[in-house]
C-alpha cells in the first residue's frame, strides 16, 4: 500500500499537494462523470430535438422566433395521429417486423451451421473459407447492388418484401459467421471430449452444447 | 439507350447501406393483369391536391371495372427519376408513371407510343401547349399525353409589401391583376432593376434567395436567367457553346446578384425557397404557387402580401421556367388499353378543373382551351389576384434547364447541374470565369460522349 | 481462429455394398462440414461473388450498354477532376472520422470503465443510441438541425451573440457536419467494442504497473493499449471500411454538394451512375472503393495474425 501512495509521485505532481489515493479515485471519478455528461448531451441531442419536434404544433415550427429546443407554445400529438392514421406507417412497421424476423431466422441457422462447421469440424479449405467469410463482410454494399436488383427481378420477386428477406442476409451473415466463428472457437475442446467420453452423439455435441456455450 | 433483348435484365445502381434501404429503395410495384392499373404520379406539393386525384381515378376506375391504384412518388432526393429509372431498366412497375420534363426524352425507348390518345385530345379540346410538343413528340411519335396534375412554372413570387417599403417598387402596378398592363412599365423590370430592388431588399434585411445547387429549383430559374442573357450552354447544333461573352455576362451579373442573397442558398433543395418565404425571411423567390399555399396555412400574415408575376426583362427577352407534366404509359404494361382510356379521361375539362381547384391554382393544364376558360387564377385570394399572373400572360418564352440543346442532352445537363455548379464555383468559390468555364466545358464533354 | 481436426477416414468397403458405402460417406464429419457450409456458400456465391463480377464486366461496357470498352470508363474517370477530388475526400473522411470515433469510443470506454459498476449500465446503455437509431432516420433529424432557416444551432449560437454558421453551404463547414455526423453514429460500436476490452484486461497487469512505479498515463500506454491493439486495429479497419464506402449520410445531408465537395465513392456512383444515366461509370467509380479496401484489410489482418500467433 505504502509502495503505491509514494509510487504515484507523477500523478500527485499533476494534483498539487495531495498524494492520496482517494484523492486520485475521486479525480477520476469526477473526470470520467464530467466527460460522460458532455458525451451524452452530444449523443443524445439530436433524439432529442426530434422528439420536441415532433410534439410541436406547425406554427410554432414554422415560427423563427421561437425556441426549437423547448415547447413553447402547448405540446399536441396531432403528427403522431396523422402518422397512425392517415398514412401507411402502420403497414410499414408490420413490414418492417416480418422481414426483420424472417432475416434473423436465417441469419442465425446460416451463420450457426457455417461456424460450428468452420470452427469445430475441419476439412480442406476450411481455414480459408472462414479467412474468406471475413473478406467478404468487407465488400461494402454499395457495390454489391447494381447486379443484385438484377438477379433479384429475375426470380420476379421485386414487388414484396421477400426481396428483403432475401437480400439482407447477404449483409448480415458473413459479419454473423465471423462473430460465431469466434466464440466456438473460444469453447473448450475439452468440453466436446467429456461430452462424447460420456456417450453423447454427435448431433447432441454439435447443438445443444455449441448453443448453450454461445448464448 | 438502345433497345435489350427481352432476356437480359438491366439493373440499377440503388447505393445505400441497409439503414436507408428504405429511403432510396425504388418504390416498385408490379403490374397486373388486365383489369387492374397502377399509377405511379408525383407527389403533390400543396396539401390535399393528392387526394383528390387519387379519387378522380379511382372513381373512373370503379365507373369502368378496373381496380386503381395510385401511388404517389416524392420528387425530393430525386426519388422520382429513381424509380423511373428502376422501373424502366427492371421492365415492371406500375403502368402510368409520370413523365415530367425531360423524362419522355429519356425513357422515350420504353414508353408506349399515345399518338391515338394525344390525337383524340387534340381533335377534342384544341392544342396542347408549345412545350408539350417540344417535350413528348420526340421522333415523330408522341411518347406521353398531358397530366391533370403537376404542370408549373417559376414565376417570380414576391412580397408586395416588403417591396414597396424597402425598393421602392410597385409590383402590383407593375403586374397587376388584370389585362390592362402598361408596357413601359412591364418593360422597366429587368434583370438590372431587379438587382437594385435586390440590393435595397438585402440591406433591409429581407433578401432575395434563390438555390444554387443541383436541383431542380437550382437548375430551372439559373437557366431562365440564362437564357434571357443569351447565355447557352449546349446549342441546339448540340456544340458546347459556354464559352462566349453572353456566359461572361451572366456571370458578372450573378457574381453582383449573389452578394445580395444568403449564403446558405449553395445548399438549398427544393423545398429551402419555399420555407424562406413563408418564414417571412425572403422577399422573393421563383417558385410555383405551393409557397403561397403552404404560407396560407402556416403564416397567413406572410400569405396575405405574396404576388406572383412575371421574371425580369434580359438583353435577349423574358424568360420564365417551365416544367410540364405528361403522363406516359411504360410498354411493359400488361393493361395498356385501360391506360390509355384513363389517359384521355383525365383531359376532360371538368377533371382537370377539379385538379386545378385542388391544387390551389398550382397545375396549369396543358391543354389551351382548359386553362383559358379557368377563372381560377383570377379570382385567388389572399390577395386578391394573387394567382393572376401565375399563368405566362405576357411576353415571356418558356424554357427548362438545359435549353436550347436537344432533350436527350438537356436532361444531361440538368441531372448534373452543370449550370448551378458552373455558378457556385464563380459567386462561391471564387473561381475566374476562365477557369469556371472550362470546368463547365470538361463537364459538358463528359455528357456528350456516347 | 480456426483449428484443423484430422478427418477420421472410414475402411474402405468392396464395391458391391455400394449403398453402405454412400451411406457412411454421408456421415463423414467432412461431408456433414461441407453441407453446413452450403448455405453461407450459396448466399456468398451467388448474392456476393456473381453481383461483384457482373459490376466489373458491367464496368467495362460503353454508357448505352451496347459495346464493350475495357478500360475506357476507367481512363475517362482518371481524366476528370472531380474524380480526384472525390478520392481525396473519401480518404479524407475515412480517416479524419475513423480517427475521431476511435478516440471517443476510447474516452467514453474509460469513463464508463472509471464509474462504480452498479451506474455503468445507463450511462452505456445512453451512449448507445445513435447506434441503434437507423442512421437514415438520425441524418433526417442531424439535416433539420443544419437546415439554413430554421437550424436550431444557429438559434443557440445567436444566443451567444455568434454569427450563425453555414454548416451545409460552405465547402469547410459542409465537410465538418458530414464527418461529424458520421462520428456521431459511429462512436458508439468503438464504445462498446473497448470497454469489452477494458474489462478483459487482467487487474494483476496494472498493479504489477503501480509496484514498478507507473503514473496513470504509463499505464495507459504500456499496459492498457497493447493489449488492445488487436481490437483496435479491427475495429478501425471495420471502421474504415464502413466509412469509405458511406452513402446514407453523405446523401441527406448534402448529396455531395456543395460543389462536389462532399462526395464519396457512393453518392458519386449514385450521381455519375442512376442520376444522370450512365450505369457502367457508376459501376466503374463504386469498384474503385475495392482496391483499396482490399490492401488495407490484408495490411492489417496479417498484423493481427501476427499479433495472435506472438500473444
Amino acid at each position: 500500500m505504502t509502495n503505491v501512495t509514494r509510487n504515484n509521485g507523477a500523478l500527485s505532481a499533476l494534483l498539487g499537494s495531495k498524494s492520496n489515493i482517494h484523492v486520485n479515485r475521486r479525480w477520476a471519478l469526477f473526470a470520467s462523470y464530467a466527460c460522460l455528461i458532455v458525451f451524452v448531451i452530444f449523443f443524445l441531442c439530436p433524439p432529442f430535438y426530434m422528439l420536441v419536434t415532433s410534439l410541436k404544433t406547425n406554427a410554432e415550427i414554422a415560427n423563427l422566433a421561437t425556441n426549437p429546443w423547448l415547447i413553447e407554445q402547448g405540446v399536441t400529438t396531432e403528427h403522431y395521429s396523422h402518422l397512425l392514421t392517415e398514412t401507411a406507417f402502420l403497414t410499414y412497421f408490420k413490414n418492417t417486423v416480418i422481414v426483420a424476423f424472417f432475416v434473423v431466422a436465417i441469419t442465425m441457422v446460416v451463420s450457426v451451421l457455417a461456424a460450428y462447421a468452420l470452427s469445430r469440424l475441419g476439412f480442406w479449405g476450411s481455414g480459408v473459407m472462414a479467412t474468406g467469410v471475413f473478406l467478404v463482410y468487407l465488400v461494402p454494399d454499395s457495390l454489391l447492388f447494381i447486379p443484385l436488383f438484377n438477379i433479384v427481378g429475375g426470380l420476379g420477386l421485386l414487388n414484396s418484401y421477400w426481396v428483403l428477406v432475401l437480400v439482407y442476409p447477404t449483409l448480415t451473415v458473413p459479419f454473423c459467421t465471423w462473430i460465431m466463428i469466434g466464440y466456438f472457437a473460444s469453447i473448450p475442446k475439452e468440453l466436446d471430449e467429456a461430452a462424447k467420453f460420456l456417450g453423447a452423439s454427435e448431433k447432441y455435441v454439435d447443438l445443444d452444447l455449441m448453443l448453450e456455450n454461445s448464448m | 439507350m438502345a433497345k435489350r433483348e427481352r432476356s437480359r435484365r438491366h439493373f440499377l445502381m440503388a447505393a445505400g447501406a441497409a439503414g436507408v434501404a428504405t429511403f432510396a429503395m425504388p418504390y416498385i410495384k408490379t403490374a397486373r393483369s388486365a383489369g387492374k392499373l397502377l399509377l405511379g404520379t408525383w407527389d403533390h406539393w400543396v396539401p390535399g391536391a393528392n387526394e383528390v386525384l387519387r379519387k378522380v381515378c379511382e372513381d373512373w376506375g370503379s365507373a369502368n371495372g378496373v381496380e386503381v391504384t395510385v401511388d404517389f412518388i416524392t420528387s425530393v432526393g430525386n426519388k422520382l427519376l429513381l424509380t423511373a429509372q428502376a422501373e424502366s431498366r427492371a421492365k415492371t412497375g406500375h403502368d402510368i408513371y409520370v413523365q415530367p420534363l425531360w423524362f419522355p426524352s429519356m425513357f422515350r425507348h420504353r414508353l408506349e407510343p399515345v399518338d391515338d390518345v394525344v390525337g383524340d385530345i387534340i381533335a377534342e379540346y384544341g392544342a396542347l401547349h408549345p412545350s408539350a410538343k417540344f417535350l413528348a413528340y420526340l421522333d415523330d411519335v408522341w411518347r406521353a399525353a398531358p397530366a391533370p396534375a403537376g404542370s408549373l412554372n417559376y414565376a417570380s413570387v414576391s412580397r408586395l409589401d416588403l417591396y414597396e417599403a424597402h425598393a421602392g417598387v410597385d409590383l402590383k402596378t407593375i403586374f397587376p391583376a388584370s389585362e390592362a398592363r402598361d408596357p413601359a412599365l412591364v418593360d422597366s423590370w429587368t434583370y438590372d432593376a431587379f438587382l437594385a430592388a435586390a440590393e435595397k431588399l438585402h440591406a433591409a434585411g429581407k433578401s432575395f434567395g434563390a438555390p444554387i445547387a443541383p436541383t431542380p429549383d437550382g437548375n430551372q430559374w439559373l437557366a431562365a436567367l440564362f437564357a434571357a442573357f443569351g447565355a447557352e450552354v449546349v446549342s441546339e447544333s448540340v456544340e458546347i457553346t459556354v464559352d462566349s461573352d453572353e456566359t461572361r455576362t451572366v456571370l458578372e451579373y450573378l457574381s453582383r446578384l449573389t452578394q445580395y442573397m444568403p449564403n446558405s442558398v449553395y445548399a438549398w433543395d427544393d423545398a429551402s425557397n419555399n420555407r424562406w418565404l413563408i418564414s417571412g425571411e425572403g422577399s422573393t423567390i421563383f417558385n410555383p404557387p405551393s409557397a403561397w399555399a403552404v404560407a396560407n396555412r402556416d403564416n397567413p400574415d406572410v400569405a396575405k402580401h405574396v404576388w406572383h408575376h412575371d421574371t425580369p426583362r434580359g438583353s435577349k427577352g423574358r424568360f420564365r421556367a417551365d416544367s410540364p407534366f405528361f403522363w406516359g404509359i411504360w410498354d411493359f404494361s400488361e393493361n395498356i388499353s385501360a391506360a390509355k382510356d384513363l389517359l384521355r379521361y383525365v383531359a376532360r375539362r371538368d377533371v382537370v378543373d377539379t385538379l386545378v381547384s385542388a391544387s390551389k391554382g398550382f397545375d396549369i393544364p396543358l391543354i389551351i382551351s382548359h386553362y383559358q376558360s379557368n377563372d381560377l387564377w383570377a379570382k385567388s385570394e389572399p390577395p386578391h389576384g394573387v394567382l393572376y399572373n401565375y399563368p405566362i400572360r405576357g411576353d415571356e418564352q418558356p424554357v427548362a434547364a438545359g435549353y436550347p440543346a436537344p432533350p436527350e442532352y438537356a436532361a444531361q445537363i440538368m441531372a448534373q447541374g452543370i449550370i448551378p455548379n458552373l455558378v457556385a464555383r464563380v459567386t462561391q468559390g471564387g473561381d475566374s470565369f476562365d477557369d469556371a468555364i472550362s470546368w463547365a466545358e470538361n463537364e459538358l464533354e463528359g455528357i456528350m460522349r456516347g | 481462429m480456426t483449428v484443423g481436426v484430422a478427418v477420421r477416414g472410414l475402411p474402405e468397403r468392396p464395391p458391391s455394398v455400394r449403398r453402405g458405402r454412400f451411406y457412411l460417406w454421408l456421415r463423414r464429419r467432412s461431408t456433414i462440414a461441407v453441407m453446413m457450409c452450403f448455405p453461407l456458400l450459396a448466399i456468398i456465391t451467388c448474392l456476393v461473388a456473381y453481383p461483384f463480377a457482373y459490376s466489373i464486366y458491367l464496368s467495362m461496357l460503353n454508357k448505352a450498354e451496347t459495346a464493350f470498352v475495357g478500360f475506357g470508363n476507367f481512363l475517362f474517370l482518371f481524366k476528370r477532376e472531380t474524380f480526384w477530388l472525390v478520392v481525396q475526400q473519401s480518404i479524407l473522411f475515412a480517416l479524419v472520422a475513423v480517427i475521431f470515433k476511435a478516440l471517443i469510443g476510447l474516452i467514453a470506454a474509460h469513463a464508463v470503465n472509471t464509474i462504480p459498476s452498479k451506474g455503468q449500465r445507463k450511462w452505456r446503455g445512453m451512449m448507445m443510441v445513435p447506434w441503434v437509431i437507423p442512421p437514415a432516420l438520425s441524418t433526417l433529424g442531424w439535416w433539420w438541425l443544419f437546415e439554413p432557416t430554421y437550424s436550431a444551432f444557429n438559434w443557440l449560437l445567436a444566443e451567444f451573440a455568434v454569427p450563425a454558421v453555414p454548416w451545409l453551404s460552405d465547402v469547410f463547414w459542409a465537410r465538418f457536419s458530414v464527418i461529424l455526423v458520421n462520428v456521431w453514429v459511429g462512436a458508439p460500436f468503438f464504445l462498446i467494442m473497448y470497454l469489452a476490452s477494458l474489462k478483459s484486461i487482467p487487474e494483476d497487469l496494472y498493479e504489477a504497473a503501480s509496484i514498478d512505479g507507473a503514473s496513470a498515463w504509463q499505464k495507459l500506454f504500456h499496459v492498457t493499449l497493447p493489449m488492445m491493439r488487436n481490437i483496435i486495429a479491427i475495429t478501425v479497419l471495420f471502421s474504415i471500411i464502413v466509412t469509405f464506402a458511406n452513402f446514407d449520410i453523405v446523401r441527406v445531408l448534402t448529396q455531395g454538394g456543395p460543389r462536389n465537395s462532399t462526395h464519396l465513392f457512393a453518392t458519386y456512383a449514385f450521381r455519375v451512375g442512376i442520376e444522370s444515366g450512365d450505369i457502367p461509370l457508376g459501376a466503374a467509380v463504386s469498384l474503385f472503393m475495392f482496391p483499396a479496401l482490399a490492401i488495407l484489410s490484408f495490411v492489417i489482418l496479417r498484423n493481427v495474425r501476427q499479433r495472435t500467433v506472438n500473444i
